[in-house]
């Protein structure tokens, strides 16, 4: 874990103490939970939730941990314009430690009405539920529409964050800019669990907010991601091949992420006015990686709020950019080539559809019961994990996934 | 005869309006020696739902919440926003547990301590049923009972 940001984080903090008298200083506890299971009808591929789960699901297993997560969070305050923010979240994910557990350790600088300054590791909000997704009584799915966030596994930003708040008329207009690095946690099919980290992450974002609509407009930077063995060794093994095809060249530098600069462009708008609820995102990923390639994606969900119960429908789409090769290889580097290229020719082209019901049986509590249909094209399986052999089918695939999930807050 | 039946009627329909409670006024109150005169709903609408941190004058606000499960907290937030308290539940586990925000203190047990502690703190902000004014505190707002 890239050290600096929690060392600002504890200077800042101890520059904040001398300001504040014991009198000042108020704390308060809570946390957030989820329990919740899925299954699916298919074993041609393995369901899950990101590619961040760790545990993905078959037909005739009921999985109980992608979607069960506890958090526990410590406010404190200090003096009139200063606050710690602590959160822990203990979640099915592929790496477990103090990095990837520790969600929130920020300290929160208000000086006036219009400016927050965040310094330490704060969730970064390039999507609208991208600082939020893990919260399951704050959303009105089981889980994060797969189709869109599937690909974000960023937890946290470890940096700053400046925002701007300026009241237009009876709305106003939320403004942020932060910059720092990151983790990402990664469950590949192939190539096992990875942690990178992303050195170089700048946001802006943009929210306004006016009676019962927001909407939100977000840019987001990555650069710099640190090294993966395994996208070492197959570069390695291209470049012994370079000499007898040039492609291999081309081929090497689009498996890396480190190469690759990415780029998040989002859009999204939230309605709700008590009865009716419309939330919808559309958004793209700029990248010349295979990894993690080029990709569209957009969701528009509709719910009725019906007394204590919220029935739902969603749509939702994905298309990444194909995998291709500069030129065919050679017969005898041709089957070299396939082992390393198979799992990464698997895209993104999904499309799923969702029926749901939110009850809130309790002022604290939830209950969710969701039925989805996917639909996916050949070589657009990559959302999922292969048959638990390893191997993706050869064709299109359809699959249903059943889902219910108890969120709660204390 | 028909006089006082008609006013046996209107004292029924009297005792009816009044044990129903479903008309009491609910009000805002700051400490009597707080800056802040009088707030509109939109300003109260801003600082319950966490889109104000601080008053006019520049001090922090420091907002408080009737208990968890108080029929008094949900006629507020009903009467206040026109949402119910599911959606204000899941608005504020929104914004709380991104570490952004915190929501009104809900940790004072009563009206009456929540009264107490808004006449104390210059920076408080409540709200109360009528029983809980005093001449310790001020009304900034009015929610009249039949909206």
């Amino acid at each position: 874990m890239s050290k600096t940001p929690l060392n600002l984080f504890f200077i800042a903090a101890l520059a904040a103490l001398p300001v504040c008298t014991k009198a000042e200083i108020s704390t308060r506890f809570s946390g957030f939970g989820s329990i919740g299971a899925l299954t699916t009808n298919t074993d041609e591929l393995g369901f899950r939730r990101d590619f961040s789960d760790p545990s993905p699901s078959y037909s005739d297993e009921i999985n109980f941990s992608s979607l069960s997560v506890l958090g526990l969070q410590a406010n404190i305050s200090l003096h009139d314009s200063f606050e710690f923010v602590g959160q822990l979240v203990l979640r099915d994910q592929p790496v477990q430690n103090s990095d990837t557990l520790i969600k929130i350790a920020a300290l929160n600088w208000t000086p006036s009405e219009e400016i927050q300054f965040r310094l330490g590791r704060f969730s970064q909000p390039f999507y609208m539920l991208s600082d939020s997704r893990h919260i399951g009584f704050a959303n009105l799915w089981t889980m994060p529409v797969q189709e869109f966030y599937a690909p974000v596994t960023n937890n946290f930003i470890d940096g700053a964050e400046l925002s701007y708040k300026l009241e237009l008329g009876d709305g106003f207009l939320m403004s942020s800019i932060n910059g720092g690095t990151t983790l990402v946690s990664i469950e590949d099919s192939a190539l096992g669990s990875q942690t990178l980290e992303i050195k170089n992450v700048l946001g802006i974002n943009l929210e306004y907010h006016y009676g019962d609509i927001q909407a939100r407009l977000s840019w987001n930077k990555s650069s710099g991601v640190s090294r993966w063995d395994e996208v070492d060794a197959a570069q390695a093994a291209l470049e012994q091949i370079t000499p007898l095809w040039p492609g291999a060249k081309d081929l090497s530098e689009r498996l890396s992420l480190d190469e690759n600069e990415l780029k998040y462009v989002s859009a999204g708008v939230q309605y709700d006015n008590g009865r009716w609820l419309l939330i919808g995102e559309a958004g793209e990923i700029h990248s010349n990686s295979f990894i993690l390639p080029g990709t569209r994606m957009a969701y528009l969900s509709l719910g009725y709020h019906i007394d204590l119960f919220t029935p739902y429908i969603s749509y939702a789409i994905t298309n990444s950019d194909e995998f291709y090769l500069e030129s065919p290889p050679p017969p005898q580097v041709a089957p070299l080539v396939e082992t390393l290229t198979e799992n990464v020719k698997q895209g993104w082209d999904q499309r799923g559809f969702s029926v749901g019901l939110r009850w809130d049986f309790h002022f604290n509590m939830a209950f969710k019961f969701q039925w989805d249909y996917k639909s996916m094209d050949r070589q657009g399986l990559g959302i999922w994990f292969p048959n638990k052999e390893g191997i993706y089918p050869d064709k299109d695939v359809d699959a249903q996934v059943l889902s219910t999930r108890w969120d709660f807050i204390f | 005869m028909f006089k006082l039946n008609r006013y046996l009627h209107l004292s029924i329909l009297s005792l009816i309006l009044l044990s129903s409670g479903a008309c009491a006024d609910i009000y805002v109150i700051v400490s009597a020696g707080s800056e802040v005169q009088n707030l509109s709903k939109k300003q109260c609408i801003d600082i319950f739902m966490g889109r104000a941190r601080k008053f006019d004058n520049g001090k922090k606000i420091e907002a408080f919440d009737q208990p968890k499960g108080s029929a008094l907290r949900e006629e507020f937030y009903t009467k206040l926003t026109g949402k119910s308290l599911a959606f204000i539940n899941a608005y504020w586990a929104r914004l709380f547990y991104t570490g952004r925000v915190q929501p009104p203190s809900d940790h004072l047990k009563s009206s009456e301590q929540i009264a107490l502690e808004v006449a104390r703190n210059p920076r408080a902000i409540a709200y109360v049923a009528e029983a809980q004014l005093s001449d310790q505190v001020q009304v900034v707002f009015t929610l009249n009972g039949n909206q």
